[in-house]
């Protein structure tokens, strides 16, 4: 054990290189921030991360904020420092939290040095001037202060471990799943108060994002994906075909406009993971509508 | 008088017709919705199978067979999506209707995706297969992302 605890910390530590913003592109089409940071007008129009995008959860309807990095609207006045503390501790740079809409609880995950890229690359991304909209989400869920008590119980701070017992593309696998995927976020159910249900890693949620059931990606062979083969996980992944030929859409088209972005060995690593994780029942259902 | 209940006859029938074509689905267009189903599961089907071919799954090769039939089938999209045919068990979305010249412009690219296929199997060349069947599968997503709604 003490052997371990000498080694892991090794493991950790992130060569020390200068922050590269190509692979800060690569990081930034992986997890995603495009996506919810523009909205669909803007996407046409090629203006991208001027924030203001509706996202509908349980909670409430949350706007994302313009993380361009305009120096009034944007992130332009940000340091190094600020841009850590809000992807691993949740927080603005005001010491404000913010609201797990934007999925911290993965990104908390991520190593420093690839914020620091993925930083280095948000800065040459062009600044858009463009005020942020504010949320619509009531008392509990849209009030700051709670968020406090919300993370005590439901986040953890710090970058994901890697398991030394486990092969390298295993480690790697589980850091895209869960560090820069996020894809727990929607494929885990969560309780009443939003935090992720334990015991059901991504056994599928039937209130994903819109209120669109998201289904379940454990390698259960009757509720899950236990069925399909690398190469169809493969081909989801990489172009977002499903086994029968058809072609997602909805949430999951989305997604995979960053999927798509893996490198083939990446790739590799989530389908070796996302193999090897628990199989769990659980038929995802919506929720009958209350009448 | 008699002009007077006409004109009452009249707009009853009229009321009448106009409900039940709002509250009902009718039989065309259910037919309608039924047909494009079996059309997308035809173009699902043949989708299918030229991946199984891509990844080596079989030792069969019909890619180019497939891929010529992808081509001809493509053409029957534009056609498959008539006024009407958005109420119903469906999951068009209505953006379809209401945003006819977005709609056009990604089956297009859907049909010429398909046709570029057909072309690059000739080659024999499976590389360059594999990458136009990816352009392919491209455009599929991009028409059900904005215009299908996801699975209930």
């Amino acid at each position: 054990m003490a052997l371990l605890v000498v080694i892991m910390p090794g493991l950790e530590v992130p060569t020390a290189n200068a922050a590269d913003t190509v692979q800060g592109e690569y990081i930034f089409r992986v997890a995603g921030c495009r996506g919810c940071h523009t909205t669909e007008a803007d996407r046409k129009k090629n203006i991208f991360l001027a924030g203001g995008r509706a996202l509908k959860t349980p909670f409430g309807t949350y706007y994302s904020p313009n993380i361009s990095p305009d120096p009034v609207h944007g992130v332009g006045k940000w340091t190094e420092t600020d841009f850590t503390q809000a992807l691993r501790h949740g927080r603005n740079p005001d010491g404000e939290h913010y609201f797990p809409v934007f999925p911290y609880g993965s990104y908390t995950r991520m190593t420093d040095q690839d914020i620091s890229d993925l930083w280095a690359y948000l800065k040459t991304t062009p600044p858009i001037a463009r005020p942020n909209k504010a949320h619509d989400a009531g008392f509990v869920f849209g009030s700051r202060i709670i968020m406090g008590p919300w993370k005590f119980m439901n986040f953890r701070s710090g970058a994901l471990k890697l398991d030394p017992s486990k092969p390298a593309e295993w480690n790697r696998g589980r850091y895209l799943v869960d560090a820069l995927g996020h894809c727990a976020e929607c494929h885990s159910p969560r309780n009443k108060l939003g935090g992720l249900k334990s015991g059901m890693y991504l056994a599928g949620n039937p209130e994903g994002p819109d209120g669109d059931a998201v289904p379940n990606i454990t390698p259960d062979t009757e509720t899950g994906i236990g069925k399909w083969d690398e190469s169809d996980i493969d081909s989801l992944l990489s172009m977002g075909m499903l086994p029968d030929g058809d072609f997602v859409g909805g949430s999951m088209g989305e997604a995979v406009d960053n999927t798509e972005f893996l490198s083939p060995k990446d790739r590799e690593a989530v389908v070796e993971y996302l193999k090897s994780i628990p199989a769990i029942k659980h038929k995802v259902q919506k929720p009958k509508p209350a009448n | 008088m008699a002009r007077k209940w006409t004109k009452l006859a009249l707009s009853v029938l009229a009321a009448g017709i106009i409900s039940t074509s709002a509250l009902s689905v009718s039989a065309d267009e259910a037919n309608d919705i039924k047909y494009r189903k079996s059309v997308m599961k035809a173009i699902g089907g043949t989708m299918g199978s030229m991946a199984a071919i891509i990844k080596g799954k079989v030792k069969q090769n019909h890619a180019v067979p497939l891929s010529h039939a992808m081509a001809r089938l493509s053409v029957t999209i534009k056609d498959v999506f008539p006024e009407g045919s958005d109420f119903g068990d469906t999951r068009a979305k209505p953006d379809i209707w209401k945003k006819p010249k977005e709609f056009k412009a990604s089956v297009a690219a859907f049909e010429k995706a398909a046709s570029n296929l057909a072309m690059v199997s000739k080659s024999g060349d499976p590389a360059a297969f594999a990458a136009a069947f990816g352009g392919l599968g491209k455009s599929c997503g991009g028409c059900h992302k904005p215009f299908r709604e996801p699975k209930k």
